[in-house]
């Protein structure tokens, strides 16, 4: 059975680019979503076995307010439900210290640079993420 | 302690003076006690001679009186018979009766008489026996021929020679009695026996005794008349002492009188003051402690005749009740403190220093008082032979209080000194003036500042020196000070030659001792440098505070920039990398031949292709900007019409609009709308402008209106769109490069924040300006940009604009 990736992504070209990597090079079922609701019920119901998570969030809305992804990320590694899926942070935000920065506040499992590179290093990441599922530590409460 | 070294030394004449003139009433009593006694022995020794002399005659006489009466007895009695009255035998004879009756009449005959006998020899020398008793008691009655005891009767063997009698009275039981004794001569002159007589001394010895009664008498009043005599000689001599002391005391009291009102340093007031009280009580020892103002303790000041090891054994503890010193005791209670020799409280290991003192001295401190506060305290120091007397502690007493004036004056003096040199070489005027407003005093500041070299201020009037103000009509300051009781402040100074200058005074009342006001005193100086000086200061300061806040402006700016530069940077390597991502990932997915027909692969290359143009629209907008930056944007400006250009931005943008279903609405006049433009820049500020409504627009329109001011002749170009808006506090912000309002991730708009930036520029460069309404956010955006209208010949312009070097 292949594992079920959610990408969060507000480019659909690069929501689309993600799909093809990850269906044609690894054997992965994914789903494309711009909503924070949807991601919290879809690993409620078990359906997800990563979350791929853009920083950058144009249209998303959680309870009303705008949201990016270090939030909603926040939300899920709070959630004792949603917490033991991995977040993998993907995003243009590449400055200096960015990476820690964002692990740091969000609690996301790991993080990787835009442009992707390398389709094969995003692959084994994914893996590695998958196979240690559930030891992701949750963030401090602020 | 060097200088009261001498002056301890100094005075030891004086001091010999006065206690060798003046002995002590105890040393004149003693003399004439001594005296008295003396005399009075003498009385005795010569009465007591007299009386044993006519004593020892009274006794002869009583002597020679019995050795007679014993010779008549002896006379009367035949030598022959009684010779042969040996035996007891012949008793009861005629003859022996006829002698006895003979003996006895005789003993009666002299009631004085206690027993008449007739003794005869014995056998051996010494040795005599009774012949005859003249006794008619029979029970003590001795018989002849019975042994004589001679006992203690030493004279007896003197009877041989002739009549004598003993030297002492013999006693018994019942009385004394003097023995005579005298001899019994036959008609041939040979002693054959004798006749002993023992005769009462009643008599005798009662004449003696009247005669030592006497004598005793004659004694005692001998006695009293030297006793009178001698007391009143001392008396005499006593109040002649005291005549001559009080005289004394009275020339020592004149004499510190005279020398508390010398002037000189407080320490030579002190020494001369201490020789004079010396000099006044006749005790040599003496020391002065003065009050320590700030710490309260008393400090050793002066001495005299005190060396140096008592002077630095002399410290006093701290007053207070519990004081132990008798100076500090003195100092606290306010009033004189006594020691009498063995006074154990207080050891005085100092006083074996000098050796006329002696380990346990009397002493008495007197503290001097001033307005219920102890100022000094006197101290003397006697040996233990010289007691204070109340006379002595009231003189010292008064000493004290004498010596407390006059170095109380010496202070005020020195103190009148200080205030005067003050105020001859003070920098302030000190003007004094009478209630009328006349000046009595003015120090050298005051005349300097008022006067002139010819005339002084005496007799000036205060009103025209100082005005309170210079205003016409205001209250002249001798009103004011009678109104207010006085003043503080600013005034206006006039001098004599009506020059005017500003100072600050103080005017207060000047009252006596008894409270009573008499005059007003000015005390103040010149302020004008001051004040010059103050509007120096004040104006420099505002300049630098001015400075200060622009500095402060300008770091403000400075780290708005950086910040907003640091925040540009981040958000511009975004949209780099954002569709780059798009071009290496596709580009990938060809290169590896992930495809899966034709029309995936040339999807494919759309997509890079799409996104490396959006790269070049990111990268084109960062090089424009970079030009405006650099001031190097070069517009090609030619008068022309506006409508076209708006035409072709509404043009470009409609696909988007519909996209997002929102109208896009433009109102343009029939006539053109001639301005100085460069088309490509014009619909690049349209194009943003329209770009930036449509994407901030959800729902509702976006409308562009253009129209021809007449006066000022100037051409409108306004955005309008019912989208977020912008709160109002961000708008200020928009034309600002770097900046964008949202700052964070979940930004909902793409873009670099660069547009407004380049769009500002732009229209200022093509001699408009640009700005931004809301009423806020979520009410809409209203854009307005005004350029002026064309005219013949105007010059294109071409130089660099001084705003963008600024911004």
């Amino acid at each position: 059975m292949s594992q079920r990736i959610l990408i969060v992504e507000d480019d659909p070209m690069n929501a689309k680019l993600f799909q093809l990597i990850l269906t044609r090079k690894g054997n992965y079922k994914i789903q494309i979503t711009e909503d924070p609701a949807y991601v919290i019920q879809e690993i409620q119901a078990g359906t997800v076995d990563l979350v791929i998570m853009d920083v950058s969030l144009s249209n998303s809305q959680l309870d009303g307010l705008p949201v990016d992804g270090l939030q909603i990320t926040r939300r899920l590694k709070r959630d004792p439900t949603t917490r033991q899926i991995p977040v993998l942070l993907a995003t243009a935000h590449a400055m200096k210290g960015s990476k820690e920065k964002f692990l740091r506040e969000s609690g996301a499992d790991d993080y990787i640079s835009k442009p992707i590179v390398s389709a094969d290093e995003l692959l084994q990441r994914i893996e590695t993420l998958i196979s240690k599922r559930g030891h992701a530590v949750p963030p401090a409460d602020r | 302690m060097k200088t009261r070294k001498s002056g301890s030394k100094a005075p030891s004449g004086a001091h010999a003076q006065a206690p060798s003139g003046q002995p002590s009433t105890r040393d004149i009593r003693r003399r004439y006690v001594l005296m008295t006694a003396i005399a009075a022995a003498f009385a005795g020794a010569v009465v007591y001679g007299v009386a044993a002399h006519v004593r020892e005659q009274l006794h002869q006489e009583s002597r020679i009186r019995v050795a007679a009466l014993a010779a008549t007895i002896a006379a009367g009695l035949p030598a022959e018979e009684i010779r042969g009255l040996r035996a007891t035998e012949v008793e009861g004879g005629s003859e022996y009766e006829a002698l006895r009756v003979h003996l006895v009449a005789t003993r009666q005959a002299n009631p004085e008489v206690r027993r008449v006998y007739a003794l005869v020899p014995g056998k051996a020398p010494g040795l005599w026996r009774y012949a005859l008793e003249a006794d008619t008691d029979p029970s003590v009655r001795v018989h002849a021929g019975d042994p004589f005891d001679a006992g203690g009767r030493k004279e007896i063997a003197g009877a041989m020679r002739g009549p004598t009698a003993e030297r002492k009275y013999s006693r018994d039981s019942g009385g004394s009695w003097l023995s005579g004794y005298a001899p019994i001569r036959d008609a041939g002159g040979r002693v054959l026996a004798i006749v002993g007589v023992d005769v009462g001394s009643r008599l005798a010895l009662a004449s003696e005794h009247r005669f030592l009664s006497g004598a005793a008498i004659a004694y005692v009043l001998a006695l009293c008349g030297i006793v009178f005599t001698g007391f009143d000689r001392y008396q005499k001599r006593r109040l002649e002492l005291e005549r001559n002391r009080n005289i004394h005391v009275r020339l020592s009291i004149h004499r510190l009188a005279e020398v508390m009102t010398r002037s000189g340093a407080e320490s030579d007031l002190a020494r001369h003051a201490l020789e004079a009280i010396a000099e006044a009580t006749g005790f040599p020892h003496w020391a002065l402690f003065k009050r320590d103002r700030d710490k309260g303790a008393l400090v050793l000041f002066a001495t005299r005749a005190l060396n140096d090891q008592a002077q630095l054994e002399l410290a006093p503890d701290p007053i207070g009740p519990e004081a132990s010193s008798h100076a500090s005791r003195a100092a606290f209670r306010r009033e004189a403190v006594t020691r009498r020799k063995g006074d154990g409280s207080v050891g005085y290991a100092f006083a074996a220093a000098i050796p006329e003192i002696g380990k346990d001295p009397n002493v008495c401190a007197v503290p001097v008082v001033e307005h219920d506060e102890t100022t000094a305290v006197l101290q003397c120091f006697a040996p233990a032979s010289r007691r204070f007397g109340a006379d002595d502690v009231t003189l010292i007493r008064w000493m004290a209080a004498q010596l407390g004036q006059g170095l109380k004056r010496i202070q005020l003096e020195s103190r009148d000194q200080l205030l005067a040199s003050y105020m001859r070489s003070t920098d302030e005027m000190l003007v004094g003036f009478d209630l009328d407003g006349l000046i009595t005093y003015a120090n050298p500041a005051a005349l300097r500042a008022l006067a002139d070299s010819r005339s002084g201020l005496q007799g000036r009037g205060v009103d025209g020196l100082f005005l309170v103000s210079e205003k016409p009509g205001a209250a002249p300051l001798l009103a004011v000070l009678r109104g207010a009781g006085g003043y503080s402040g600013e005034l206006v100074c006039c001098t004599v030659l009506e020059i005017k200058f500003p100072a600050e005074v103080t005017v207060t009342k000047a009252v006596d001792r008894d409270g009573n006001e008499g005059a007003w005193v000015l005390v103040g100086r010149d302020i004008s440098e001051r004040r010059d000086r103050e509007d120096e200061i004040q104006s420099r300061t505002e300049q630098l505070e001015l400075i200060n806040e622009q500095l402060q402006h300008a770091n403000d700016g400075l780290a708005e920039a950086n910040r907003t530069k640091n925040e540009f940077l981040a958000n511009t390597s975004h949209e780099l990398r954002t569709p780059l991502n798009a071009v290496i990932g596709f580009a990938t997915l060809i290169e590896q031949g992930i495809t899966e027909s034709e029309g995936e692969r040339t999807s494919f290359a759309r997509s890079i292709r799409e996104s490396a143009e959006h790269l070049l629209i990111v990268i084109n907008d960062i090089l424009d900007l970079a030009k405006v930056e650099a001031g190097k944007l070069e517009l090609a400006l030619e008068a022309g019409d506006a409508t076209p250009t708006i035409m072709a931005a509404v043009e470009a943008q409609r696909v988007l609009a519909l996209r997002k279903g929102i109208k896009l609405e433009v109102e343009t006049p029939a006539e053109p709308l001639e301005m100085q433009l460069d088309p490509a820049r014009l619909r690049q500020v349209l194009l943003n402008l329209l770009g930036n409504a449509v994407k901030f627009t959800d729902k509702g329109e976006v409308r562009i209106k253009a129209w021809r001011k007449p006066s000022p002749a100037e051409i409108h170009i306004v955005v309008e769109d019912t989208g977020i808006g912008i709160a109002k506090g961000d708008q200020s912000r928009l034309f600002v490069k770097f900046s964008q309002v949202d700052g964070s991730y979940k930004r909902r708009h793409q873009g670099t924040g660069l547009g407004l930036v380049i769009t500002k520029s732009l229209v200022q460069r093509m001699g408009g300006r640009i700005s931004m309404e809301s009423e806020g956010a979520g009410f809409g955006t209203r854009v307005t940009c005004v350029f002026p209208v064309a005219q013949a010949g105007t010059r294109m312009r071409t130089e660099r604009d001084p705003c963008l070097n600024e911004s």
